[in-house]
């Protein structure tokens, strides 16, 4: 009781649910409670199985629960809830407890209304709602919900057949899982990474652990979704990313955005981690702490990706980290090469309303072939210049995308449909879309923007489809860098480790 | 090295006039973020509302205002709203960093205006009588700082909080669209000490609010100041829709 009194006043002194912003009279001190409290001794307690669902390995703040104050009151005497400080002060310097971020620029403070106090709040995590100083971390601290058993269950109904590679890979990933160990899949796009995982999902899940497929990407977790359900139809799965509504709590398998995992503490038995390499996973401090805590303590973390880098390429190649490669695309076919062409000074030519002739003559050849055609580009500056003058010079019908292009999806459906011929993009395009029959170029390859692995994400988009394993992709540039020689060799490689 | 507030980058401050004597260095945008704000500028704003009339076509401008500037002074509320200033367009960036200022709660955004503001300030309203437009309760609870009076506090002028807002106002979707532009009721009244209302008594009033939007709010807030006897009851507000 005590305890409790102590993080209540800790952490402002309030009890308000998000659904009804509290007014005067139902904001209630805490010691008005005391009379009620005392009943919940005598007769066993019965926690509100909605309560636990929703709390269970998860840490909301108190404004996000749906649940009236009563309910949550109870559990909290009970022992079954628990709140603690969101923002803790150490040696004068605020640390969030949620986000793990103890940077000092990356906090502010304010004269806040709801504490009538200098309040600090976090600036690190607030795209999931603000934590401030006045805020309570709700976990919970009762038993545990039981999780159905599926062990008499056939869990996975995909049809497909594994190449052996895959199955190759399947079977470490299994054993890896069985043993905890943290695993890497090195996979080429294309190789049919996510089939691979299935075997191991499968058993995760009959044995009753939960498991999660984290992303740093929206438009990865949107599109994996249905092909999981598919593959797991009677499983419950919960699809967690920015602006969407949970539907599932407490299912035993989610596929979610990186960010998500703040909200869960030690719910987890196997995190997957897919495109592990792409922005902003890699350097942000933030989602690595997320992952480590929406863990239980020891268990592994399977890393998946086309271009592994930094330090875990480092722990995979000194076998710190254990993991296979899978070299070979799923249809067999080799990897695309790359070529390099030199296209003069771009930069300049573009400025000048110009464009190089090996740029256009390649461009109206494979305009010529109908084959449809990604620019990837070094900035929305470039992009918005290369459109116009593509627009000037091949009439061919030529639209762009960047990140913040509202119509962002439409094009890249129409480019699909082929009413779109040229999609020029920055790089957000480099993972994830792929259209049969195409071609890309990069216009400007030699800037910093295009380093090793973006370079191979890019190259990834082409020649997916068995019908049309080729394809084009060529690096226009000013000057080779030594990231494109990296991608050429990195893909090189590949192909020969595959045989092909 | 200071950081963006926006994108938290951290940048080389570019010696400008600005930050030549400006104290801190810390709390600004970067260039490259300053950038994709588009100020309101030129000559040819609308009189009262600050809307710059080029950007409409030559059918709703009259005598240097705008056609709903006119309206409004037709309509019976003639010399309510003196002038307003907006020193930003309302654009898609805008309201992405006004998004994380009000509804993320990230109060320091407001930093990266203050100059700006002061500016406008100087400029525009000399010696006026700030007063922020003031939330209702519950939602001042619910986020935690009133947004107008943060912005308010960037002047580094005495605030004058005499106004009040009553319980929510109805959602603006269930609203019909008269309503919307207009409610019923006035939602703002006077709530302060005689030695404070009697400041206003005679003196050019500067209400205080982050967007302008059909001008209803700031109008409706200068009806609930009358009863004080302003010399004249004007607006400045940091973006405004085009
Ligand atoms: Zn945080
Ligand atoms: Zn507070
Ligand atoms: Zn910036
Ligand atoms: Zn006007």
């Amino acid at each position: 009781m005590k305890q409790f009194v102590q993080a209540f006043k800790e952490a402002g002194g309030w009890l308000f649910t998000s659904s009804s912003p509290p007014s005067k009279s139902e904001t209630v001190p805490i010691t008005s409670y005391d009379s009620h409290l005392n009943t919940s001794s005598n007769t066993p307690f019965n926690p509100n199985p909605e309560l636990q669902e929703h709390l269970y390995g998860r840490e909301w703040l108190l404004e996000e629960l749906p649940f009236n104050l009563e309910i949550i009151q109870e559990h909290i005497a009970a022992g079954c809830v628990t709140l603690s400080p969101a923002i803790c002060i150490d040696n004068k310097r605020p640390c969030c407890v949620r986000c793990g971020n103890v940077t000092p620029y990356l906090f502010s403070s304010y004269d806040c209304a709801r504490c009538m106090k200098r309040c600090h709040y976090c600036r690190q995590c607030l795209t999931m709602g603000v934590v401030k100083q006045c805020s309570s971390l709700v976990t919970w601290t009762g038993p545990p919900p039981i999780i159905p058993s599926y062990e008499d269950e056939t869990l996975c109904r995909w049809k497909g057949t594994l190449s052996d590679a895959q199955a190759d890979a399947s079977h470490s990933l299994l054993k890896a899982v069985r043993d905890s160990k943290d695993f890497l899949i090195w996979a080429v796009c294309g190789a049919g990474k996510t089939e691979v995982l299935f075997q191991a999902i499968e058993k995760l899940l009959a044995n009753g652990k939960r498991t999660a497929i984290a992303t740093p990407r929206t438009d990865v977790v949107i599109e994996l979704l249905p092909r999981l359900q598919k593959a797991f139809p009677s499983v419950p799965i919960s699809a967690l990313y920015g602006g969407s509504t949970e539907r599932i709590p407490g299912a035993p398998f989610v596929i979610a955005t990186t960010h998500q995992l703040l909200r869960f503490k030690a719910y987890f038995d196997a995190i997957i981690i897919d495109e592990v390499d792409a922005f902003p996973f890699h350097h942000d401090p933030m989602l690595l702490y997320a992952v480590k805590k929406a863990l239980k303590p020891s268990s592994p973390t399977i890393y998946l990706t086309a271009t592994p880098t930094g330090e875990l390429k480092k722990r995979f190649l000194s076998h710190r980290l254990n993991g296979v490669k899978i070299p070979r695309r799923y249809h067999g076919h080799p990897l695309p090469v790359p070529k390099s062409v030199w296209a003069g000074n771009w930069r300049k030519q573009i400025k000048n309303g110009r464009l190089s002739k090996t740029f256009l003559d390649w461009l109206k050849e494979r305009v010529e072939l109908q084959r449809p055609i990604f620019i990837f580009v070094p900035s929305v500056e470039v992009l918005r210049q290369l459109t116009r003058l593509l627009n000037e010079y091949v009439k061919a019908g030529a639209a762009s995308v960047h990140a913040e292009d509202p119509e962002r999806h439409q094009k890249v459906a129409d480019f699909r449909k082929g009413t779109i011929r040229i999609l020029v993009t920055t790089t957000i395009l480099e993972r994830g879309v792929t259209v049969p029959f195409a071609d890309a170029a990069v216009f400007g390859a030699d800037d910093h923007v295009f380093n090793e692995s973006a370079l191979v994400q890019i190259s990834g988009r082409i020649g997916r489809d068995s019908r049309d394993p080729g394809g084009d992709i060529i690096f226009f540039h000013f000057g080779v860098t030594l990231e494109m020689v990296k991608a050429r060799t990195h893909i090189m490689d590949m192909n020969k480790e595959g045989g092909v | 090295m200071p950081y963006c507030l926006w994108c938290r980058e951290a940048y080389s401050p570019a010696a400008s006039w600005g930050t030549l004597f400006s104290v801190s260095l810390e709390e600004r945008f970067c260039q490259i973020c300053e950038e994709r704000f588009q100020a309101i500028e030129g000559e040819a704003l609308c009189m009262i509302c600050g809307r710059d009339l080029r950007l409409l076509d030559e059918r709703y401008v009259e005598n240097r205002m705008c056609s709903d500037c006119v309206r409004w002074e037709k309509d019976g509320w003639k010399d309510v709203l003196q002038k307003n200033r907006s020193p930003f367009l309302y654009n898609e960036f805008m309201k992405e960093v006004m998004t994380a200022f009000k509804f993320r709660s990230d109060a320091i955004l407001a930093q990266g205006f203050k100059e700006t503001l002061q500016q406008y300030y100087r400029i525009h309203f000399p010696d006026s009588v700030i007063v922020p437009i003031p939330l209702s309760h519950e939602r001042l609870n619910d986020r935690g700082f009133n947004q107008s009076e943060h912005l308010a506090c960037l002047l580094e002028k005495p605030i004058q909080p005499v106004l009040v807002r009553r319980l929510h106002e109805e959602k603006q979707s269930k609203k019909s669209r008269k309503e919307r532009v207009m409610p019923r009721s006035n939602p703002f009244e006077v709530k302060a000490d005689e030695e404070i209302k009697e400041r206003l008594e005679g003196q050019s009033v500067l209400l205080i609010d982050d967007i302008y939007t059909t001008g209803a709010t700031l109008r409706l807030a200068s009806k609930a100041l009358q009863p004080l006897k302003p010399k004249s009851v004007s607006a400045l507000t940091l973006a405004r829709g085009w």
